[in-house]
């Protein structure tokens, strides 16, 4: 059953240095929500910190569960995560990455299995990959590498997606095509996802929702359905400075 | 040509490969028996040709295929799990560390639990290995395990020769010397069971967690994230991986290389894919030690120790290795 993500004051940082001051937030199900912010703002360490990869107080609710009180293979059946760049060994085939996904399903002795397999062909073909399903990841492209991470996610069935600048070293219509498949799984599948982005004019236009964080804290939130152009301009402004905005037939655009 | 039958071909040629040199062993050594003396042996014959195939010769063939095996395996192992193409139980100073094992119940007591001290310390040695790989700091490349390795195999070396000054010259000294040439001339049929005990354990352990493993590469975040309980995980394989590393050192000493050369041919047969490569590692390992060990018992003169001839073979590639790993650490 989907579940809105919900963060309240979460804290995290690095030895001494705390980069989360209690973020707290949002992410609804089938709904996909963009976190914007300049770097070192702690967008990453926000994703990383919900994932258990550093020490975090505060809670993150996902229905009656609390993700940081879980362990790795709870979390994992609740929780997927695209990293910005998946260390995934390039001797792997398109499809054994996927078959990953489903690893915490697995009991820890057994394999995949065939229903399983099957089931990563269909992640891959909905993702419009099938085609790489025996090719090794070390001769597809970062773009071709990214739909697989993302199949795996598929494969994963999770109530929430983190994404880790899905933007980042990706041409703009990769870039738009990672966000509109990230925008498929939480219609198709009910999944909240939550990605952090530096593209701003990617998360205005494909987001439901965008958040900015800054000095450790939520800076603003905007609803995208619902955001007057005057409090996006405002809000880009107060994120990046003398932003100018400009909205167009195919979506929203910033200049800084 | 697809890499089902790419793997099915090069399994079988490696198994061909292992076959024949299984055959050569058998027959070649300072007393050569021919195929019928072999086969009487076989049918129940006695005399001097048959106390040699069951006492001498079919031991010491069986131990280096399955020491051979077990290093091909346990190098793969080490490679995935480290992410790193230089990463080997004997480059790591891990078979180093079984022989001090081996050495320390020799001297202190009088040979029992030598298997389990050369496992006690082959991780004592590992642990020391990623201690000193951590602390290393920006030389944690490519060849900072290798860094790691030589300090750590030169303190087991140092232990080893305090222990060669309080071992007795009769037998202990003897006994520890054996293990620092890293030879299968001591093999009897006695040395075996210890070693296919400590081969199979960790074999049985990596055959049923075998599905961990490509997870592991991922790094410990995107591990996590799948739902890999990392930390116990990766400590279970590489006890496996050690196990067997140190159930040949306990036998054989240390054969240097042998881990990391079987790894890599599997990979450049397989066109460096992941599916079939501690199969194949294991197969390609254990042809390449029979074959060291033939030309070991073969030479000249003296038989020289089986570790000579993987050394000749690993340093080329070694510095390969580390001069493609220095391209890219560079970047």
């Amino acid at each position: 059953m989907a579940a809105d993500l919900i963060l309240e004051e979460l804290r995290a940082g690095y030895g001494g240095r705390e980069v989360l001051r209690g973020v707290s937030l949002t992410a609804r199900a089938g709904e996909v929500t963009a976190l914007l912010g300049l770097n070192g703002s702690g967008k990453t360490t926000l994703l990383r910190a919900v994932l258990g990869a550093v020490p975090a107080s505060g809670r993150a609710l996902l229905g009656e569960a609390d993700l940081l009180a879980l362990d790795a293979r709870r979390r994992a059946r609740l929780l997927s995560y695209i990293p910005q760049r998946s260390r995934a060994d390039d001797g792997l085939t398109a499809l054994e990455a996927v078959l990953m996904g489903a690893n915490a399903e697995t009991p820890l002795l057994m394999g995949y299995g065939a229903a399983r397999r099957t089931r990563a062909l269909s992640c891959l073909e909905r993702l419009g990959a099938a085609q790489w399903a025996d090719v090794p990841l070390g001769e597809l492209s970062e773009g071709q590498r990214r739909t697989v991470i993302l199949a795996r996610a598929l494969m994963q069935r999770a109530q929430v997606c983190l994404l880790d600048e899905p933007d980042g070293a990706l041409d703009l219509p990769r870039r738009r095509g990672a966000l509109e498949a990230a925008r498929s799984m939480a219609r198709g599948d009910g999944c909240a996802v939550l990605c952090a982005l530096h593209d701003a004019s990617l998360a205005l236009t494909l987001c439901d929702r965008v958040l900015a964080l800054s000095g450790g804290r939520i800076a603003w939130a905007l609803d995208m359905r619902t955001a007057a152009a005057r409090e996006i301009e405002g809000a880009m402004r107060a994120l990046y400075g003398d932003a100018e905005v400009l909205r167009g037939e195919r979506g929203w655009a910033v200049l800084g | 040509m697809n890499h089902t039958k790419r793997l099915f071909l090069s399994l079988c040629a490696a198994a061909a490969c292992l076959l024949a040199a299984f055959g050569i062993s058998l027959l070649v050594g300072r007393y050569p028996l021919a195929p019928h003396e072999i086969l009487a042996a076989l049918r129940g014959g006695e005399g001097m040709a048959a106390q040699v195939f069951w006492r001498l010769r079919l031991p010491r063939s069986m131990a280096c295929l399955l020491a051979g095996a077990a290093m091909g395996l346990s190098g793969a192992v080490y490679q995935l799990v480290f992410a790193n193409p230089l990463a080997a139980p004997d480059v790591m100073g891990v078979s180093g560390g079984a022989t001090l094992g081996a050495a320390l119940s020799i001297v202190f007591l009088g040979g029992r639990g030598e298997g389990l001290c050369a496992f006690l310390a082959g991780m004592a040695a590992l642990g020391a290995a990623l201690l000193l790989t951590r602390a290393g700091g920006r030389a944690r490349g490519t060849a900072g395990i290798v860094l790691s390795g030589v300090l750590v195999s030169a303190l087991v070396k140092t232990g080893v020769m305090l222990l060669k000054t309080l071992a007795d010259a009769e037998g202990e000294l003897a006994a520890i010397e054996f293990f620092t040439m890293g030879s299968f001339a001591g093999i009897t049929a006695a040395s075996l069971p210890p070693l296919a005990a400590g081969v199979g354990l960790g074999a049985l352990a990596l055959l049923l967690l075998r599905r961990q493993l490509p997870l592991l590469t991922l790094g410990d975040e995107e591990a996590a994230a799948l739902g890999v309980r990392v930390g116990p995980v990766r400590a279970c394989v590489l006890a496996a991986a050690t196990l067997m590393a140190c159930a040949v050192s306990a036998q054989a000493g240390v054969i240097a290389f042998s881990a990391l050369i079987a790894p890599h041919g599997a990979r450049l047969l397989l066109g460096g894919r992941l599916r079939g490569l501690a199969p194949l590692s294991a197969l390609l390992g254990g042809a390449l030690m029979l074959a060291a060990d033939v030309l070991a018992r073969l030479a000249p003169g003296a038989e020289l120790p089986t570790s000579v001839f993987t050394t000749l073979l690993g340093v080329p590639m070694i510095v390969s290795l580390m001069r493609r790993g220095g391209a890219r650490d560079g970047g």
